[in-house]
């Protein structure tokens, strides 16, 4: 396999995070090439990624509201989710943004006259997840199942490594796009969103106020979106390069760490997901809780298990 | 209550129309009278296993279960065990470690039943291929009445080869 063909794999370690692998990947690739893609290709890149946060938020968000037995909140977050879906599917060519990362830069330009629809949909799903967090936050069955579930605690955070939002949700302040900003997060100054009860309720709120945030980040990425090429030619690797991608998915960290081999192939690959931290701490997170909150709790961190078992 | 009853009002009725069925999509002839065919209507209980895939095709699977495809309404729902169910849904390459699994899950389902290969990776291995970990095609395994091919294939994709699974081939 090469490292090109490559990619199409990293993009399929975890399907629901495609965009995070397959930048990682191509940054760790980039990096060994010694390229740096076009400005306007990153930031494309950033608005996929963030999209993608938005999309598994808001389903994760639906099933957790199905999980404590309001269906309502699956029917709308399901709509909103496949609504995203649709526009990515017109816009960027794929429902989930697979292949839409490639080393080198993306896959689609953005046509200018997709600018405006998209900042609609944006003020769309910005008016439609308040009114529908405003539902959850005034359910009292919802909130009762919601609150002091699955809790982790901050040390407890700390001492197994918990990652990504769940780990903001338990005070564990550390987010890619903030302390270790790439291009173009370096200049979006990102706002971190965090949490100390570390309950369901905590992932919970932390969800939507990352929506909200990855929302700002696109209608600024959108209105800011520099003019320019989207793809650079890479030049071949010489052999025993090695390069490094890190990128802040919907999970967590995600980081890809590359050495390549012979004839554009690759020597050594390693990719690492969120959940390697995580499963252990949702080990901890179900102790004492009742066995009908346990789908509640696996939901809040939805894990990955593709992810996991690469 | 107020709000959630205004935004069930305002949301509407997003349900699409099904798409019919495809016999392009049918890897072997129909194994079913078409009596017993009549008998399942459209109350049809799926399991769904992942032998191994990326969650792609899952992320579609539940898909359906939105309002824009609403797959309940159908007569369609999935079920948490093989002895409940009439058609094996199965994503992914089959990996080594769930080919028993795969093979159990089969064999604990009642007759008559069908099964549904989701995905390339599912109708002919994809990416992933044949490998040490990996048996590939779901066919390699168990016996596949229906492939449905895309990275993921579409909701209406999905929908389409289950109810040409389930409908009467066309002569």
């Amino acid at each position: 396999m090469t490292q090109r063909e490559a990619a199409k794999l990293a993009g399929r370690i975890s399907g629901d995070s495609t965009v995070a692998y397959a930048w990682a990947y191509a940054m760790a690739l980039e990096g060994a090439c010694q390229v740096t893609p076009p400005t306007r290709a990153l930031w494309l890149r950033a608005l996929l990624l963030e999209r993608e946060r938005i999309m598994n938020h808001l389903g994760d968000l639906g099933a957790l509201g199905n999980d404590a037995g309001f269906a309502f909140g699956l029917a709308q977050f399901s709509r909103l989710k496949e609504e995203v879906l649709r526009t990515n599917r017109a816009l960027f060519g794929h429902r989930y943004l697979m292949d839409a990362v490639i080393p080198g830069g993306v896959a689609h330009d953005l046509d200018a006259a997709a600018k405006g629809p998209l900042l609609n949909e944006i003020q769309r799903l910005q008016d439609a997840v308040t009114v529908l967090k405003n539902i959850y936050d005034d359910h009292a069955g919802v909130q009762d199942r919601f609150l002091t579930t699955g809790r982790v605690a901050p040390e407890l955070a700390a001492r197994l490594g918990l990652t990504g939002f769940a780990g903001r949700a338990s005070g564990q302040a550390w987010d890619m796009r903030v302390q270790f900003p790439c291009a173009p997060y370096d200049q979006l100054e990102v706002r971190m969103v965090t949490h100390r009860n570390g309950d369901v309720a905590a992932r919970v709120t932390v969800r939507f106020e990352e929506i909200f945030e990855s929302l700002r980040l696109c209608r600024t990425l959108l209105e800011q979106l520099p003019e320019g090429a989207t793809i650079a030619d890479l030049p071949a690797a010489p052999e025993g390069a090695f390069g490094v991608g890190w990128v802040e998915g919907w999970r967590g960290e995600i980081l890809v760490a590359l050495s390549t081999g012979k004839d554009h192939g690759i020597r050594r690959v390693h990719a690492h997901d969120p959940s390697w931290q995580n499963w252990p701490v949702l080990e901890y997170a179900v102790i004492g809780n009742i066995v009908p909150d346990f789908p509640l709790i696996n939901k809040s961190f939805n894990l990955s298990y593709s992810g996991h078992d690469l | 209550m107020y709000q959630t009853i205004k935004q069930i009002l305002c949301t509407g009725i997003k349900t699409e129309t099904p798409p019919s069925a495809d016999d392009a999509l049918r890897r072997q002839t129909q194994r079913l009278h078409e009596d017993i065919l009549a008998c399942f209507g459209r109350a049809l209980a799926i399991r769904h296993v992942d032998a191994g895939s990326c969650n792609g095709c899952e992320l579609e699977i539940h898909a359906l279960s939105n309002p824009y495809y609403n797959i309940e309404g159908l007569g369609i729902h999935f079920v948490a065990s093989p002895r409940h169910a009439d058609l094996l849904l199965v994503t992914g390459p089959v990996s080594r470690h769930m080919q028993t699994a795969l093979q159990r899950t089969y064999d604990a389902m009642p007759d008559p039943k069908w099964v549904v290969a989701v995905g390339d990776c599912g109708c002919n291995g994809g990416i992933f291929g044949v490998s040490y970990a990996s048996c590939g095609a779901v066919s390699a395994v168990i016996p596949v009445d229906v492939a449905v091919p895309g990275c993921p294939p579409t909701p209406l994709a999905l929908l389409q080869g289950i109810l040409t699974a389930v409908s009467k081939e066309r002569k």
